[in-house]
């Protein structure tokens, strides 16, 4: 076999230093398992951010499948100081993808260690591998006619839990805030230690995943959206199947309906009358999913007008803002509920539909099925709206009130606007906060539209800071600068944690800001 | 195939100013060995609700048939592509085989991403975008670090996606050109294409 060029090598790193780590790589884990030719790399380089491929090309890609084998590679990259990118399923789309952080990081793909290690159906929780999906725990869950249910985010037939909570990604059903509901880590250090976090600490303890904080620091979350170990196994709570699931649809206007509709909703989430992540879609968020193409209400430069968007709301039965939540409990606790959720919508204006009103558009089936854990990738006709590979999100955090989200959404479409972009946004209610997800789509094959997408997204994130508005994830092409925006105090702490538990600083150095 | 051997045979940094007929296929394959290349199945995959795709997949397949590598076609519906048991069925196939897909972006996303999954390597990939009676395209062969991009007249498509992906097949395009002269365009909207080897 031909020896491929060694063309993409880790800073600092020589070819030869390289060639032998991976040598011994291959010993571990075999030599199909260790990828460093292009075609084999470039599936590991599809990015959909406005930066060039090459900004995140990883020098080569290794699968191991057990945490024994990534302990061995640890300790291999450890003395050579090789950097590693860990990723569980890779499908952070919008985010990152699979690409490393930096250029040349080898990928540590752990979508082979992909086995559901325990379903505890009494006390409703699960042990879960790196690289089993959604799609895999919710056909186990079905195939064991366990009435069980999980939250979930959009892509989540090819995405997993593991990786998204790390992530600190949020879901739809009640369990929607995915860490909240996470239960014991299993984490591989720098040095090749595994630590386990909580209760699993303790020999013979059976209490991993069902108490999440052990005795002392509760580690946890230092493991989040950072990279100071590699997540190898993670408990989460499992919610049981209600007898009663009443998901809805409140349709609203105009785009100033915001407030009320935020004002209206927050105390019936606080108050757990709605108990799941209440979704405020905005039309060109609902209009994708739901097979309305671009071209045919716009067709020129610069976005797209508002005259067009109310066409498109006229059209297709859209509202201006579309709010989606469900009622879970019993037949008699919902019916009680859905009264209050009757008045609300009455006295907001709002006009309401349910399973069975529903003239059964696409986008309202997609969620409707999120709300109750089924995977689906409904959500990925967004990627039609303007075509060519580009998206990129930006999601700053606001207080749950209706005057934020004007504000916010106000601030977030004429900076779109001012570079041709449309807002393509949504608000996730959480129980006191909310996430304002904006999708930034463009034509990553058109180079003036990718660097006007970068160019926009930057305007966006200092904007929003500027204003106190800080972004709960960020693509890996604006870690740094989203990192930045949190200031130096916490800056510094992070970096005297990963001194203190990766000095050598292999482990996706960069990632959230974080390196030495 | 590495990036100085790449601008040696297509005479120096020529690729980007194109004529793309003066890419040599050696240049953007990944499969080096044209033995290898008939040897292993060909797919073609364009969702039977796009009649854009469809179109763009019948001359594709003219091509491949024109230069001996027959393909066989598949148009599974749109919804499918974005079900777990479609995309199941979709990549149902031997290893070692190539997959060419002519979809929407949204599916080309999520196919390429559950792809990679699998540990397909992907070869080649394009952007399609139709407007104003032109199409323009960018396609990337894996092999090759810069994108290719033309322009061509929607009414009058050039072979040249015939002979981008031919190329990236490791085989040229026959003598005399594509047995159909032009098929139908990319109206306004896009496609995505892809190369991949499961």
């Amino acid at each position: 076999m031909n020896k491929p060029e060694r063309t993409l090598l880790p800073a600092g790193v020589s070819a030869s230093d390289f060639e032998k780590a991976l040598a011994e790589i291959r010993a571990i884990v075999g030599d199909t398992h260790v990828l460093a030719d292009a075609p084999g790399l470039a599936p590991y380089n599809k990015i959909m951010m406005p930066v060039p491929d090459a900004q995140h090309a990883p020098s080569a890609a290794v699968t191991p499948d057990s945490v024994e084998q990534v302990q061995a590679i640890m300790r291999v990259l450890n003395r050579t100081r090789i950097p590693v990118y860990p990723i569980s399923t890779g499908k952070n789309l919008g985010y990152g993808s699979a690409a490393p952080v930096e250029r040349g990081q080898i990928v540590l793909d752990l979508a082979r260690m992909n086995r559901i290690l325990d379903v505890d159906a009494d006390l409703c929780t699960a042990l879960v591998e790196p690289g089993v999906t959604y799609q895999q725990l919710y056909d186990h869950l079905q195939e064991n006619q366990l009435p069980l249910w999980f939250s979930c985010p959009a892509p989540s037939v090819i995405a997993g839990p593991l990786g998204n909570m790390v992530d600190r990604g949020v879901g739809y059903t009640p369990y929607g805030e995915h860490f909240l509901f996470s239960s014991g880590m299993e984490v591989v250090l720098a040095d090749g230690e595994v630590l386990r976090t909580g209760m699993g600490s303790m020999p013979n303890s059976n209490t991993w995943q069902v108490f999440k904080w052990g005795y002392g620091p509760t580690l946890d979350g230092i493991f989040t959206q950072s990279n100071y170990g590699i997540v190898t196994k993670m408990g989460m709570w499992l919610m049981p199947a209600p007898p009663g699931f009443r998901p809805f649809l409140i349709q609203y206007p105009d785009d100033a309906d915001i407030t009320k509709i935020v004002e209206a909703l927050r105390p019936l989430r606080i108050a757990m009358v709605i108990p799941n992540a209440v979704v405020i879609a905005h039309t060109l968020w609902e209009a994708p999913c739901t097979k309305v193409r671009r071209a045919d209400y716009h067709d020129g430069p610069g976005a797209i007008p508002d005259e067009a968007v109310q066409r498109i709301r006229k059209d297709h039965n859209l509202g201006a803002w579309n709010v989606y939540a469900a009622l879970y409990g019993t037949p008699e606790t919902n019916d009680a509920n859905w009264k209050i959720i009757e008045a609300v919508a009455a006295a907001t204006g709002g006009t309401l539909h349910t399973e069975s009103t529903d003239s059964g558009g696409r986008a309202t089936q997609y969620r409707f099925d999120l709300m109750k854990g089924k995977p689906n990738l409904g959500e990925f006709d967004l990627y039609n709206w303007r075509g060519g590979g580009g998206s990129v999100w930006f999601a700053p955090v606001s207080q749950a009130k209706g005057s934020e989200t004007l504000k916010q959404m106000t601030m977030a479409k004429d900076i779109l606007a001012k570079y041709g972009f449309d807002y393509v946004g949504e608000f996730i209610v959480g129980w006191r906060d909310m996430h304002h997800v904006i999708d930034l789509l463009f034509d990553r094959s058109d180079a003036e539209q990718t660097r006007q997408a970068y160019a926009c997204y930057d305007e966006l994130l200092h904007t929003f800071a500027r204003e106190g508005y800080g972004v709960y994830r960020a693509n890996t092409a604006f870690a740094e600068k989203v990192a930045a925006t949190y200031g130096p105090v916490k800056r510094d702490v992070e970096r005297r944690l990963k001194q203190a538990l990766d000095p050598n600083n292999i482990i996706a150095p960069g990632r959230c800001g974080i390196s030495l | 195939m590495n990036r100085r051997e790449f601008i040696r045979r297509t005479g120096g940094g020529a690729i980007l100013a194109m004529p793309l007929a003066s890419v040599a296929p050696a240049a953007l394959a990944a499969l080096h060995a044209r033995s290898d290349a008939e040897a292993a199945p060909l797919v073609l995959v364009a969702p039977a609700d796009l009649p854009t795709a469809t179109a763009l997949a019948q001359r594709l397949a003219a091509a491949l048939r024109a230069a001996g590598l027959p393909a066989t076609l598949q148009h599974p519906d749109g919804n499918a592509l974005r079900r777990h048991d479609g995309l199941s069925a979709l990549f149902a196939q031997p290893a070692g085989t190539r997959l060419l897909g002519i979809m929407d972006d949204a599916a080309a996303v999520i196919v390429q991403a559950v792809a990679g999954s699998r540990g397909a390597r992907m070869l080649a990939h394009g952007e399609h975008r139709g407007a104003a009676g032109t199409i323009r395209h960018c396609c990337s062969a894996t092999t090759h670090d810069a994108a290719i991009r033309w322009r061509e007249a929607a009414h009058g498509p050039q072979p040249h996606l015939e002979r981008f992906y031919l190329a990236a097949l490791g085989v040229g395009l026959p003598a005399g050109g594509p047995p159909t002269a032009a098929a139908a365009g990319v109206p306004p909207g896009s496609l995505a294409s892809f190369l991949l080897q499961l």
